[in-house]
């Protein structure tokens, strides 16, 4: 049985207190994929906001719905997965969900792009770098082969690889694994796009190659002006970068809060829960040291609230009813917990 | 690439020579004696000494086979027994006929078999491609004498649309008449290709279409059409092109049959006459012809491959 | 598919008439022609277009296997019979405009003897010993008699001048083409080749200088259609005007079908099983077990329902073909179970016997339908209490093992020429003995002589009383199950009128004539 969350308040600008308008709401957002044993949520009510230039930090473990999350804003969730409710606004765009095939084909690769975990397996084999970073430039800019492919060199350039002139026209088993994530920045930076999705990175990724790779996202979202959705499970990674984070469990935002607020004081079991297991001294490229347990089936979740089975503050009520994501009395921050909740279920 | 083609057509010489050693022995590796072979049972002694002095059957075997291959290299087959005129031009007169209908089954089998392959992944888990696959599975499992008599009975006899055998009617013989003749001889020869093409293109399309790359073009704002046409198929064609390669080799050597329910005038139908005959010089020439052209198939098959998959070019 | 379908009949609608123009003849043959040098030809489908193209000297009435003048208009045979001269016929040209004459028909025949003669060369197949190995010399008398002089008398001499290996060649031709002289015939026929495209098609054109009356058919188009029923279906359609070897399963169909007509041929054709008349278990070398097996197969049923009536009882070796030189006044064996049993106890053998091997192929030139009708056979005689098993054979394994002391054996003739000595001889006299064609070993020391004699003779009414007589004595002692004459069966367009068939197997096409 599932939950469905009631609507929540997004972080907006005048309660953050800025003047930015915001570049994305995600509000409520539910994505099911259908199984033989039943229809999966794999995000269940979620809500966010970004503004231009913001970089927000998604963490949680696998299986959390992050992913998911980004796929379903760029609308490639595809069959046997659908988009089951909610909405994603985007800038002057409006609604995205409600948008044509061809009306997203648009977006994607322009407004909004996205850079994936696995750069080994994610460019095509059989094409040249060059050849695929041009592709988006001559589908969104309209560009001639000659112009898109001159332009690739400039991109891989500035991405930083050397001598890129012969490199546009390598394919990507020529590639190391480092370079080939700088040809995937530099295919989804190659319209500048508002809103880059970044999921994992830098996970497949050697340590010394995983900081210049950030660096580089650092440095060409600076440039660009580009808000950064930034999924990691990676809490040194986001602590560098981010903004504002979400943590993400089994398909839910369980706290939502500044970086400094979140890192200074967790209020949620889980996220104390994912800090505690960060070894002390590193800051950043060291996985997470598994919470006890696991994150429970999404065909089968535990009564009330979700991460009950595994909390160490689990209580009466936590079995009674799902928290809902409750935002802190003077502050943005919002939290998904009973312990915080001013009147918990008796 | 020069140099993977280089480099390929260089491998193909010591195959060349082992079927030219092949082919050659195939005479002396059959039992008794080449000669008492050729003259067959009622031959007296005499003519047999006579025709092994002709032949030269009477030096070393590696002497033989020197001048056997000095004769080949040159163009000089040998006279057919039966015929009695030289074989290489009989020979390559048959198996251009054998090549139009090769090609015929196999443009069939390439548009039928790889277009319904990737229609079926495209429309995977759908009515289409359910009856496609079943349709598939009937193809692959019907012997190809069985088709070709039913199209003979179906479109030549009962609606009397097309014609029942040979490459051209009793008079006349233009293109139109020879692609008339071809369809049902085609279609016969090329089904179970096109089944087999059918079913590995839609494995391979599946395949692909689950990989990483693909959702990287998505991303980008690739349409469904460049993502099936451009990313996927030049990914499952490294697949599909290993299939077709060897169903070049399965159509050539299909055709055998094909060309006696059609009666048409291939180089099958002259090997299994030759074979009858024991015409030695028409069974070698025949033989190292189709030897060859699938070793220049191959040869193709593998420059294709090169062509499409850089990461074979490139290492 | 459907698109598929459509397109195929847009095809086919378009370009569906047939020629079958008024002056032409398509015929469908089983395969395509070899060669055209007529000495080289050993096959039925090419010498079915070759017959066209070359004469002999002798020839046979259309549709018979009587001799009468061809290219010789008489000829005189020596009191000796060793001597043949042969008067030609004045005013024949080959078909490279050259002349016939006495020297051509001197360099024809010695070509094939004389090993030292310079068109020699040009034969694959040397020698044609049964042909022409009884000829001593040839002799040029004049430009239109030639004088043919024989080591010993031969009976079937002149019935083999009929034969293809005895038809005459152009010498100017043969000096020009040498090896290649297949490919580009010169005869005297009343059709010349006009084309040749190998797999396709053969062409012949009428040949206007024609010394006798020109066929009236402009042109033969011959091609070639392997598979039966494409053959039928090329023929219901229009595609072809003839076709020969109709499968027995679609009789029927040609049978009810207005524009087909069937035509069944005598031929000289015999189907038989032979026994090891020196065998005594089983117990073949009984005379009377050889009769009653005769007794207890049903031939009418194998004819009326295996062959579908295309065929007529046999009760000798010798078909109706042969006229007056068969003999129709021998012992017969209709079906009779009860005279089977009534004669296998008077041998001795009232309970009948078991292991025998009956051995019977798969297919094979003129063997019909093989395993059906062993099948019955064995069925009959197992009703007497015969038991024999069956044993297939490949047909090349077949004609090997045949030659080599069977037991019990089917196998069927086609005689090439219309002597009754190709049959008798061959397949009668012991000196054939395994190894050879005689496979039942049978002798007979009268049947030897009367067979032998009649090769040595010519007088035709001495040879034939010889030939009489040993048909007699074969029905008496029964070394072979007699079971059919098998027809040639051909099918034509019904507009085919005035079209023969020779009981040598030749499709007489010369006379033919269209009528709506």
């Amino acid at each position: 049985m599932t939950v469905l969350a009631t609507p929540q308040p997004t972080i907006s600008a005048s309660e953050t207190g800025t003047e930015t308008v915001p570049l994305l709401e995600v509000e409520n957002l539910s994505t099911e994929f259908a199984t033989h044993a039943g229809t999966l949520r794999a995000v269940d009510g979620v809500s966010m906001s970004m503004t231009a230039g913001e970089v927000l930090g998604i963490v949680g473990e696998s299986g959390s719905g992050k992913s998911v999350t980004a796929l379903s804003i760029l609308g490639l969730i595809r069959a046997p997965g659908r988009v089951s409710g909610g909405s994603i606004r985007f800038q002057n765009h409006g609604e995205l969900l409600t948008k044509s095939a061809s009306e997203m084909r648009k977006i994607r690769g322009d407004m909004i792009s996205m850079i994936f975990q696995e750069p080994m397996t994610s460019l095509n084999p059989v094409f040249r770098v060059g050849w695929q970073i041009a592709e988006a430039l001559r589908l969104h800019r309209n560009m001639s082969k000659a112009e898109a492919t001159e332009r690739a060199a400039e991109l891989l350039e500035r991405v930083g690889i050397a001598s890129p002139r012969k490199r546009v026209s390598e394919f990507p088993h020529q590639l190391s694994g480092g370079m080939r994530q700088r040809v995937m920045i530099a295919m989804a930076m190659a319209c500048a796009p508002k809103l880059l999705l970044a999921d994992e990175p830098t996970t497949a990724l050697d340590v010394t190659v995983q900081a210049q790779i950030l660096d580089l996202m650092v440095q060409l979202k600076e440039e660009d002006g580009a808000a950064v959705m930034l999924i990691t499970h990676d809490l040194g990674v986001i602590a560098e970068m981010a903004q504002k984070v979400a943590v993400m469990y089994a398909g839910v935002v369980m706290e939502e809060a500044d970086v400094g607020e979140l890192f200074d004081e967790p209020l949620h079991p889980y996220t104390q829960g994912l800090l505690n297991s960060i070894p002390r001294g590193h800051s950043r490229g060291s996985a997470l040291k598994a919470i006890p347990g696991i994150v429970p089936n999404l065909l089968h979740l535990p009564t009330g609230c979700r991460f009950r089975d595994r909390c160490p503050a689990a209580h009466a009520p936590c079995g009674k009813a799902e928290p809902p994501l409750q935002r802190m009395p003077d502050s943005a921050r919002k939290v998904r917990c009973w312990l915080h909740h001013p009147e918990p279920p008796k | 690439m020069r140099n993977y083609l280089l480099k390929r057509l260089a491998q193909t010489i010591p195959v060349l020579f082992g079927i030219s050693v092949l082919v050659f022995s195939m005479l002396h590796l059959a039992p008794g004696d080449p000669a008492d072979l050729l003259l067959g049972p009622d031959a007296t002694p005499e003519a047999v000494a006579e025709l092994r002095s002709d032949m030269g059957l009477d030096r070393p075997l590696v002497v033989q086979y020197g001048a056997w291959a000095g004769r080949i290299l040159q163009g000089d087959f040998g006279r057919s027994v039966v015929l009695n005129r030289a074989v290489l031009p009989e020979i390559l007169k048959r198996f251009k006929n054998t090549a139009i209908l090769t090609a015929g089954a196999l443009v069939f089998a390439v548009i039928f078999g790889i277009g319904i392959g990737i229609l079926a992944a495209v429309f995977h888990q759908t009515a289409f491609d359910s009856t496609a696959m079943l349709v598939a599975l009937a193809g692959l499992s019907m012997p190809t004498f069985f088709t070709g008599i039913a199209g003979i009975l179906i479109f030549a006899m009962g609606m009397q649309v097309l014609p029942s055998s040979g490459m051209y009617p009793a008079r006349g013989g233009d293109f139109f008449d020879l692609l008339r003749h071809l369809v049902m001889p085609a279609i016969t020869l090329g089904a179970v290709s096109a089944a087999i093409l059918a079913r590995m293109t839609r494995s391979a399309m599946l395949e692909v279409i689950q990989q990483d790359f693909i959702r990287t073009a998505r991303a980008k704002g690739v349409s469904e059409r460049g993502v099936v046409w451009v990313h996927a198929l030049r990914n499952a064609a490294i697949t599909i092109v290993t299939v077709l390669g060897m169903q070049i080799g399965y159509l050539l050597g299909g055709s055998v049959i094909t060309e006696a329910v059609f009666s048409w005038p291939g180089l099958g139908q002259m090997m299994v006459r030759a074979i009858q005959a024991r015409d030695y010089p028409t069974v070698q020439g025949g033989v190292l012809l189709i030897a060859m052209s699938f070793v220049f198939i191959n040869l193709a098959v593998d420059l294709i491959y090169a062509w499409i998959d850089p990461r074979i070019r490139y290492s | 598919m459907g698109s598929l379908l459509a397109s195929a009949m847009a095809i086919g609608l378009a370009h569906s008439a047939y020629a079958s123009d008024d002056d032409t003849i398509v015929v469908g043959l089983q395969a395509e022609p070899v060669t055209f040098d007529p000495t080289q030809i050993s096959d039925l489908n090419t010498s079915r277009v070759a017959r066209r193209l070359y004469e002999g000297l002798v020839g046979l009435k259309y549709g018979t296997y009587d001799l009468e003048p061809r290219l010789a208009e008489s000829w005189e045979i020596s009191e000796d019979e060793l001597e043949y001269t042969f008067k030609l016929r004045p005013g024949v040209k080959f078909h490279d405009g050259t002349d016939f004459n006495a020297e051509a028909v001197k360099y024809s025949f010695e070509r094939q003897i004389d090993e030292n003669h310079p068109a020699h060369g040009s034969l694959t197949y040397r020698g044609a010993p049964s042909y022409l190995g009884p000829i001593d010399k040839i002799e040029v008398i004049d430009d239109l008699t030639v004088k043919i002089t024989l080591k010993n008398p031969s009976g079937p001499f002149l019935a083999r001048t009929v034969g293809m290996t005895m038809r005459i060649i152009s010498p100017t031709a043969l000096k020009k083409y040498g090896d290649d002289v297949g490919q580009y015939p010169s005869g005297t026929g009343p059709y010349m080749l006009e084309e040749w495209e190998p797999g396709i098609r053969t062409t012949l054109a009428v040949n206007p200088d024609y010394w006798g009356a020109t066929p009236e058919i402009e042109n033969l188009i011959y091609i070639p259609i392997v598979e039966p029923a494409a053959r039928l279906s090329a023929l219901t359609t229009g595609e072809i005007d003839l076709t020969v070897d109709v499968p027995f399963d679609s009789l029927e169909s040609i049978k009810e079908n207005p524009d087909v007509e069937l035509q069944l041929g005598d031929s000289a054709h015999v189907w038989f099983v032979a026994l090891n008349t020196q065998l005594s278990d089983p117990p073949f070398d009984n005379v009377l077990v050889r009769q009653a097996m005769n007794y207890a197969v049903d031939k009418e049923g194998i004819v009326k329902d295996i062959l579908q009536g295309t065929a007529s009882v046999s009760s000798g070796p010798l078909s109706a073909a042969y006229g007056a030189l068969q003999n129709t006044d021998v012992k017969k064996y209709p079906y009779d179970p009860e005279k089977a049993r009534a004669l296998l106890a008077e041998a001795g053998h009232a309970d009948g016997f078991g292991n025998c091997e009956f051995m019977v192929p798969e297919s094979g030139s003129g063997m019909q339908a093989p395993i059906e009708m062993g099948t019955l056979i064995q069925a009959n005689l197992a009703a007497v209490g015969i038991n024999c098993s069956i044993q297939t054979m490949e047909w090349g394994a077949y004609l090997k093992a045949y030659r080599e002391h069977p037991q019990m054996a089917q196998m069927s003739w086609n005689p090439p020429i219309g002597d009754p000595d190709i049959v008798l001889n061959n397949l009668l006299n012991s000196s054939n003995f395994p190894p050879g064609w005689n496979a039942g070993s049978y002798k007979n020391e009268r049947v030897d002589e009367l067979v032998s004699g009649a090769q040595k003779i010519s007088d035709p009414d001495a040879r034939r009383e010889m030939y009489l007589e040993a048909q007699t004595l074969i029905a008496e002692d029964a070394p072979w199950i007699f079971v059919n004459h098998g027809s040639q069966i051909v099918a034509h367009t019904a507009k085919l009128k005035n079209f023969l068939v020779s009981p040598d197997f030749d499709l007489i096409v010369e006379y033919a004539t269209f009528e709506e």
